[in-house]
């Protein structure tokens, strides 16, 4: 599955507030072409209704199950910060927007997890100079 | 024995609770529908109510009900002191149910590890909960957990009327468990297949059941028809299911060995369960998103590969591939896609982008000379 691209990684986001990080990684989802700006809508729906807040530092935010249809490509977006963002009273460095297409959901959020689950990886991404380091560290180049 | 099931609606009231049940587990039910919620802690049994020739009316008891959303807090403390968590909520919701659970593991006691299987439509969905779960949870409290991958099929149809908290199920069940997390101690699971290797199980789901309902859409909307069991009943689409369901037998057991004759029965089985006129499903639902089935690693494109590495010419496969390169319902994006593709694109590329067939691979000249054949 084609995820994601170098185009989608941003390695020193702007957005100062949880709100402004779901706008920023969601304009990155759309720049690339995978979903619809009513897809970005949904993400605030969603973060409202439930946080997408992971732990380790990790913020997923996504669409609901509702907006799928909005989505073109499936894709992941990968803005990292310099600073914390407060989500919901945790600190977030690495904000990954993610759109699945159908069930496919649950396949990118595994492979994500998997690699945030393990503070050494989570410490690697944080050192990451370029994109392609942060591809290379979250096994979701495409192949 | 306690159980903690996500998912009150019908996969988890009819299916999986009912096994829970069936095992001898008291049963929690978790969701965040309040009425659902409501009914369970009011009733005292509800029914499943299985269609089919082998149906049977099976009674559930024991049971209660927590919601998630109001009452969290009850929800740790049942995961905390519970033998087997299980999950029916769908994908976007497994991340809601993973927190939960790494709070129960952190609150957990009891000396032998809790059983954690994700029932969702989706291979190794019990892999990524854990790592989500362990997104929320030391690894001293992740260890107080087996998550075990399972594979479950069972067909639930449409529910009609207001049947309160019985569900109307088909007569076929199967949950296959991987054996290999619990060591030498698995669950108590009586309902549950439990094996040492899950592929062989999700193939045979795959290209047995997946393959044939795809094959009778196809072939059956190409003939005329508009319901599942009503394609089936005609001879002309019957035959070439059965000659790809033959064909996909001798791809699962090439690939994973196993008793033929177990394998005919199996599709034989899955043939009986789709003439069960209670399922009767659309023909156009079960078709949709034929660029997805089309796809390099689908129901389709995967068992003729296989066969053609194999050099046997997958005849009947190709038909039904042929037969769905027709599939036009404008409702369904990836068909209106279909149809511009066909309309503008080559064979060759089509077989290239959307089947993954390209270069050498010997499927391609046989799949390049069906495809054409639909392109006028």
């Amino acid at each position: 599955m084609n995820v994601l691209v170098a185009d989608s990684i941003r390695l020193h986001g702007t957005a100062t507030t949880r709100d402004e990080a779901i706008a920023e990684v969601g304009e990155l989802l759309v720049s690339t072409g995978s979903v619809t700006t009513d897809y970005v809508t949904a993400m605030f729906a969603r973060e409202s209704s439930v946080s997408t807040y992971m732990g380790n530092l990790l913020a997923i935010p996504h669409g609901t199950n509702e907006s799928k249809d909005e989505v073109h490509l499936s894709a992941v977006a990968v803005v990292r910060y310099d600073h914390d963002i407060d989500w919901g009273g945790h600190p977030v460095r690495f904000v990954i927007g993610i759109a699945g297409k159908g069930d496919s959901h649950l396949e990118v959020l595994g492979a994500i997890a998997l690699v945030f689950s393990d503070l050494s990886a989570v410490d690697d991404l944080q050192k990451a100079s370029t994109p392609h380091q942060v591809l290379d560290r979250l096994g979701l180049s495409a192949s | 024995m306690t159980a903690v099931h996500f998912g009150a609606g019908n996969i988890g009231r009819g299916f999986i609770g009912l096994a829970l049940h069936q095992a001898g587990h008291q049963v929690t039910f978790v969701d965040v529908d309040d009425g659902l919620i409501d009914a369970l802690n009011a009733a005292a049994s509800y029914r499943v109510i299985e269609t089919g020739v082998e149906g049977r009316i099976h009674t559930v008891t024991n049971f209660s009900g927590i919601n998630s959303r109001s009452d969290p807090e009850t929800v740790v403390s049942a995961i905390a002191a519970a033998d087997v968590v299980t999950t029916a909520v769908g994908p976007r919701i497994l991340e809601l149910v993973a927190p939960l659970i790494a709070r129960g593991l952190a609150a957990r006691s009891a000396p032998d590890p809790l059983a954690v299987m994700a029932c969702e439509n989706a291979i190794g969905a019990s892999d990524t909960l854990r790592a989500v779960v362990a997104l929320h949870a030391t690894s001293d409290q992740l260890d107080r957990a087996r998550f075990a991958n399972t594979a479950v099929d069972r067909i639930i149809p449409l529910q009609t009327g207001d049947a309160g908290l019985d569900v109307t199920v088909e007569d076929f069940s199967e949950w296959v468990v991987d054996r290999t997390p619990f060591g030498d101690r698995p669950p108590v699971l009586s309902g549950a297949h439990f094996v040492d290797d899950l592929a062989p199980y999700i193939d045979r789901k795959l290209f047995t059941v997946n393959t044939g309902h795809a094959s009778i859409a196809y072939l059956g909307l190409r003939a005329g028809f508009s319901r599942i069991a009503e394609a089936l009943a005609d001879n002309r689409v019957a035959s070439v299911v059965d000659a790809v369901l033959a064909e996909t037998a001798q791809m699962l057991v090439a690939r994973h060995g196993g008793d033929p004759t177990e394998q005919r029965q199996y599709a034989a089985r899955t043939l009986e369960r789709f003439r069960n006129p209670e399922l009767n499903d659309e023909l156009e639902r079960v078709g949709r998103q034929p660029l997805r089935k089309l796809s390099r690693h689908e129901r389709l494109i995967a068992p003729a590969a296989a066969l053609a590495e194999s050099a046997v010419v997958p005849t009947a496969l190709l038909t039904v591939i042929e037969a769905a390169m027709s599939f036009d319902f404008p409702d369904d994006a990836e068909s209106v896609e279909l149809q511009r593709l066909r309309a503008t694109s080559r064979a060759e590329d089509f077989a290239s982008n959307i089947c993954g067939i390209d270069g050498q691979h010997p499927l391609r000249p046989a799949l390049v000379a069906t495809i054409s054949r639909t392109m006028g």
